[in-house]
């Protein structure tokens, strides 16, 4: 984002004073922002001017017009602010007190800190509809003139750039672009609407973003099979991927698009001799994790989720007062994470083993500090024997494992997996028949059936024959038989006749 | 004959400067920057670049000079 000069950021473009432009530009400035507009000493015109009359309060400003929804008399925009999570920054609080020494006056110094050092990172109607937000150094987006969706660049990842603007835009080495914007060209508000934005509009302030009732969801497109409208392919055909049918509502669905992302380490928060705040973090690392789901609700039932190293540690808030954090116990710090760099293929869903047995994509104690062991108890994954141990009771795993595919036992629509031998390995093969869910092969075709099976390198009843040759070797048989027998007769013929 | 053409020529040109001039003096005292000139200095002010550029360099001399501030380290 190209930083903008002193007098870019205040200067107005005319086209703002245009009703036929911007109708805000109706309004004269000093409604909104006090000060006195008869002074022309630039000192006393300033004076008592509110530099964002929309927050922390904008109902006296926007709130105008944009309290009620005409419609339905619903909370709308402003009427929806005070749990708007961009204004209230609650999250960040509501963790940081679950972490907290209670006492009163360590306390104090906490909320002198986080005024100093967090709380300056929220936002409000104006600083994403008129100006980029103060935490970036502020100044008009376009002269004023009111934007009904905040551009992405000054407004959206000026803020969460670091983690979400650089993976959706694939700014991390080596990772692509996440598949929304890159394919579909997607931008932020594609997902997370106006709606999400200006708050969920209930009593109760959420816990954290994920309690956002209004919150952005996959399955808001991608409909799941089972309920109301499942996703379609270009035919119209119900696409019911056998992957989804084992782990939907078991895992999340970043556990398998995901990329590796962003985590982040040891931040120490303070400020310098002119009081301005400053920040120092250790390097952040590339990495992916799969974890247990520390909060499973009705609307995130998922036992496996991924989780992201946030930056918080004991010493966070030394610079202002010793063991601020001696509860640290209380809250993982691997927390519940949804990753922007979605992928259709990615390194854990190519197989099944690629993610079953990998023990490096799990969250393990050896991933911890000492001091967060504790901490993420309840999120760390125990890990399970190798799918080789788990499959000994086979006459030869290794063999069944390389060479028959997961889904051939691990069926989704049997309820519960293969482990009769004599169901594969007899004439009436369970293999024979293409289960629902299962791939569709054919073992009686009279093309090349076993072409798809070859190549996925799967090994199944049959699979090393192809009915045609069968049947033109025994014809090349029958007619050597019946040669040499023709030949025998003619000989003997010829004999007769001599 | 010439003469007679070549000055009511002119004052012909003469009378269309004179409602050119009309026109854009009625089209820019209508115009949106001279009307909220006309009430507020916010505007005035704030639509020039040349006197915001002068005002935000008098604000920048007056201000005391602060020392380099403290540099955050690392990914916010």
């Amino acid at each position: 984002m190209a930083p903008l000069e002193p007098y870019e950021k205040v200067l107005i473009d005319t086209d703002f004073l245009d009703e036929d432009e911007d109708v805000h530009g109706q309004i004269s400035c000093e409604t909104c922002h006090g000060g006195n507009p008869e002074s022309n000493d630039y000192k006393t015109a300033h004076e008592g001017l509110v530099r964002d009359p929309t927050f922390p309060d904008p109902s006296k400003t926007c709130g105008e017009c944009h309290a009620i929804d005409d419609e339905s008399g619903h909370p709308k925009i402003t009427g929806k602010n005070k749990t708007n999570l961009h204004v209230t920054l609650a999250p960040f609080k509501n963790k940081i007190y679950l972490r907290a020494n209670p006492d009163s006056c360590v306390r104090d110094k906490i909320d002198d800190a986080m005024g100093t050092n967090c709380s300056a990172c929220h936002s409000s109607c104006g600083q994403c509809h008129v100006s980029r937000p103060t935490s970036v150094g502020g100044g008009f987006i376009d002269g004023h003139l009111f934007q009904k969706t905040p551009p992405v660049e000054t407004n959206c990842t000026s803020c969460h750039g670091s983690r979400v603007g650089k993976e959706f835009h694939g700014e991390n080495e080596g990772i692509p672009a996440d598949v929304h914007h890159a394919e579909h060209e997607m931008a932020c508000k594609a997902c997370h609407t106006g709606d999400e934005m200006h708050g969920h509009g209930m009593d109760k302030e959420p816990f954290d973003r994920y309690e956002v009732a209004n919150r952005a969801k996959c399955e808001d497109c991608h409909k799941m099979a089972g309920s109301e409208k499942t996703e379609t392919d270009k035919q119209g055909k119900d696409l019911v991927h056998p992957d989804h049918a084992i782990h939907q509502g078991k895992v999340s669905c970043q556990v398998c698009h995901s990329m590796p992302y962003k985590n982040c380490y040891s931040c120490h928060v303070g400020k310098d001799k002119s009081g301005a705040p400053y920040f120092e973090t250790a390097p952040s690392k590339m990495d992916f994790k799969i974890g247990l789901n520390p909060k499973v609700t009705e609307d995130r039932p998922e036992k496996y989720v991924i989780v992201r190293h946030v930056p918080v540690n004991p010493g966070l808030f030394d610079f202002y007062v010793k063991d601020a954090l001696t509860n640290m116990d209380k809250a993982p710090t691997w927390k519940f994470a949804t990753p922007h760099n979605i992928q259709l293929k990615t390194p854990q869903n190519g197989t099944c083993l690629a993610c079953h047995g990998n023990d490096k994509l799990f969250l393990a104690e050896e991933d911890l500090e000492p001091w967060e062991v504790k901490a993420n108890k309840d999120i760390l994954v125990p890990l399970k024997p190798t799918p080789s141990v788990r499959h000994n009771w086979l006459e030869q795993p290794e063999l069944h494992l390389k060479k028959v595919d997961c889904l051939t036992c691990h069926n989704p629509s049997l309820q519960s997996p293969i482990r009769d031998c004599q169901q594969c390995h007899a004439k009436d093969s369970v293999l024979l028949t293409a289960a629902e869910g299962t791939p569709e092969y054919s073992l009686t075709n009279w093309s090349f059936t076993n072409k798809e099976l070859l190549e996925k390198g799967n090994y199944v009843v049959g699979s090393n024959r192809i009915p045609a040759l069968d049947i033109i070797g025994i014809l090349l048989i029958i007619l050597t038989f019946a040669g040499c027998a023709i030949h025998g007769i003619l000989r003997f013929i010829s004999r007769r006749r001599k | 004959m010439d003469i007679v053409c070549r000055i009511s020529g002119a004052r012909n040109s003469f009378k269309l400067l004179l409602a050119f001039i009309a026109i854009f003096t009625l089209v820019s005292w209508n115009s949106p920057v001279f009307l909220h000139a006309e009430e507020s200095s916010c505007v005035s002010c704030h639509t020039s670049m040349k006197k915001l550029l002068e005002i935000t360099r008098d604000i920048e001399a007056s201000n005391p000079k602060v020392e380099k501030p403290a540099e955050s380290k690392g990914e916010g």
